[in-house]
């Protein structure tokens, strides 16, 4: 690993199958690189933002510090959901052996 | 003219029908996006570019749009945030509940009158917003902030911004009606605003006539009489001759002065249509048939059409956006209903035909006259 690849985490990204035909992503899953020492569920919001801007206010709000209400977010199996969007990702989620899951709730019925 | 384009939104999904001038055989394309669409809104400027205000529980507000008549669609921008000072209004028991955006209910595309297209976003909590390339969607915040705010208050839908009119001979000129708070007035492009609501009466509130706090459930204006307004309320139909400035009541000879749309014929500015609904408790047809009311004397006097709508047994309800018109001549009028039906009339009312059924409960209809 270089001293660059250690400057990074590298996450693994899994993203409702609906937002893949509403908003017109490519797939479901992604990789996004953020800088260690921010790698936050924040920080991977604003990096998919800015590789997909169809999810603006899609999965939040400006200013509303979590995602919206019937999405939640899983590091791993753990629900990060309201740990606040500043939180840092567990390890096992920067390291890449676990993925960031973002849920759509099944209040579909 | 080569034919009408309905745009629809239901709870689930838009569909877009299309036909020939004739009006008689239509094409079904949908359901598109799958959420609730409240409304799918054709610009002025321009037949085949296409706005829609879709809402799931999931994503919340997801905007589409189309540059091709509805055959492909792309999102645009979903931001919206209220600006300047924070604000509450009164929760179903009058409890102080501060502004939270929920949804997008209209979409509306300034006149080629006016200059270039400028589109605005009636939502909920009411508010209205413009949108700039540059800047996206920016609130327009002298209506939040009007004096009578911390008396709005939900309705049954919730406190939801649904009708926005420009008038087409005087730019500037914006009206805004908001459920349960009454008609606004702007005069110069949505930055300041005048209750509009004198001359109605609202039985459901102690005070005789306050400034604000109406259920207007929908305002139409026929775009070569401007000055004229026609209104349904909850509880009342009512016309203003002086660009709101004062109402009057038109419902006498209606079964029911309860019901959600009002629309006005597309060549003749006193020819009105309402579909009148049992009751705020009863929102079915009165004695279970659907009737459109039509008045051609501008609602002095009213008459049912009845020609093939169904005359027993049917509790449907007509959602506020859910009629309308084309510019065709006979003028084309269109129902939806929460039933999944799609009636429509060529000949002004007169006659009317299912075009679709078991659709989702229909939430909007806008017909697009196509050049």
């Amino acid at each position: 690993m270089s001293g660059s690849d250690r400057a990074v985490a590298r996450v693994h990204v899994v993203l409702p199958a609906y937002l893949q035909r509403l908003v017109g992503l490519p797939a479901t899953t992604c990789t996004v690189t953020v800088p260690r020492g921010n790698a936050t569920v924040g920080e991977v919001l604003e990096v998919l933002e800015g590789r997909y801007p169809t999810l603006r206010g899609v999965l939040r709000l400006p200013g509303a510090g979590r995602v919206k209400p019937h999405l939640r977010v899983f590091a791993g199996t753990r629900d990060v959901t309201l740990d606040g969007l500043q939180e840092a990702l567990p390890e096992e989620v920067t390291s890449g052996r676990a993925e960031l899951r973002i849920v759509a709730s099944l209040s579909g019925g | 003219m080569t034919g009408v384009r309905l745009l629809v939104g239901t709870r689930k999904g838009a569909f877009v029908l299309e036909a020939g001038p004739d009006r008689r055989r239509w094409r079904v394309r949908g359901p598109l996006f799958g959420g609730e669409v409240f409304c799918v809104h054709a610009s002025s400027h321009d037949p085949d570019r296409l706005y829609a205000a879709v809402w799931s529980p999931w994503s919340e507000v997801v905007l589409q749009r189309s540059s091709d008549g509805g055959r492909t669609w792309e999102v645009f921008n979903n931001v919206f945030g209220y600006e300047g000072p924070t604000t509450a209004h009164q929760g179903f028991s009058g409890d102080p509940t501060p502004w939270q955006f929920k949804r997008v209910w209209r979409l509306a595309s300034t006149p080629p009158a006016w200059g270039p297209e400028v589109v605005f976003a009636g939502v909920e909590d009411a508010a209205l917003f413009r949108l700039s390339e540059e800047d996206g969607w920016s609130e327009m915040q002298g209506l939040r902030c009007h004096p009578t705010h911390e008396r709005w208050m939900p309705g049954a839908g919730g406190l939801c911004l649904h009708t926005v009119l420009f008038d087409p001979t005087r730019p500037g000129r914006v009206y805004a009606a908001i459920s349960a708070a009454g008609v606004f007035r702007s005069d110069d492009g949505g930055h300041t605003w005048k209750a509009a609501n004198k001359g109605l009466s609202a039985k459901y509130l102690p005070e005789e006539q306050p400034e604000a706090g109406y259920c207007v459930h929908k305002v139409a204006m026929h775009p070569e009489r401007p000055n004229v307004l026609f209104m349904q309320k909850h509880y009342g139909v009512y016309r203003s001759d002086d660009a709101g400035e004062s109402w009057r009541a038109i419902d006498a000879g209606l079964p029911s002065d309860f019901g959600f749309p009002v629309v006005v014929h597309a060549h003749e500015p006193d020819t009105v249509y309402v579909v009148p609904i049992t009751s705020d408790e009863q929102h079915y047809p009165p004695a279970g048939a659907l009737r459109v009311w039509r008045s051609r004397d501008g609602g002095e006097t009213w008459a049912p059409l009845t020609r093939g709508l169904p005359d027993r047994r049917c509790y449907v309800n007509v959602l506020r956006d859910a009629l309308a018109t084309d510019q065709l001549d006979p003028c084309g009028v269109y129902l939806g209903t929460t039933g999944g039906q799609l009636f429509a009339s060529a000949d002004a009312g007169e006659s009317w035909r299912a075009i679709a059924s078991y659709l989702p409960p229909v939430l909007s209809v806008e017909a697009v006259t196509l050049p």
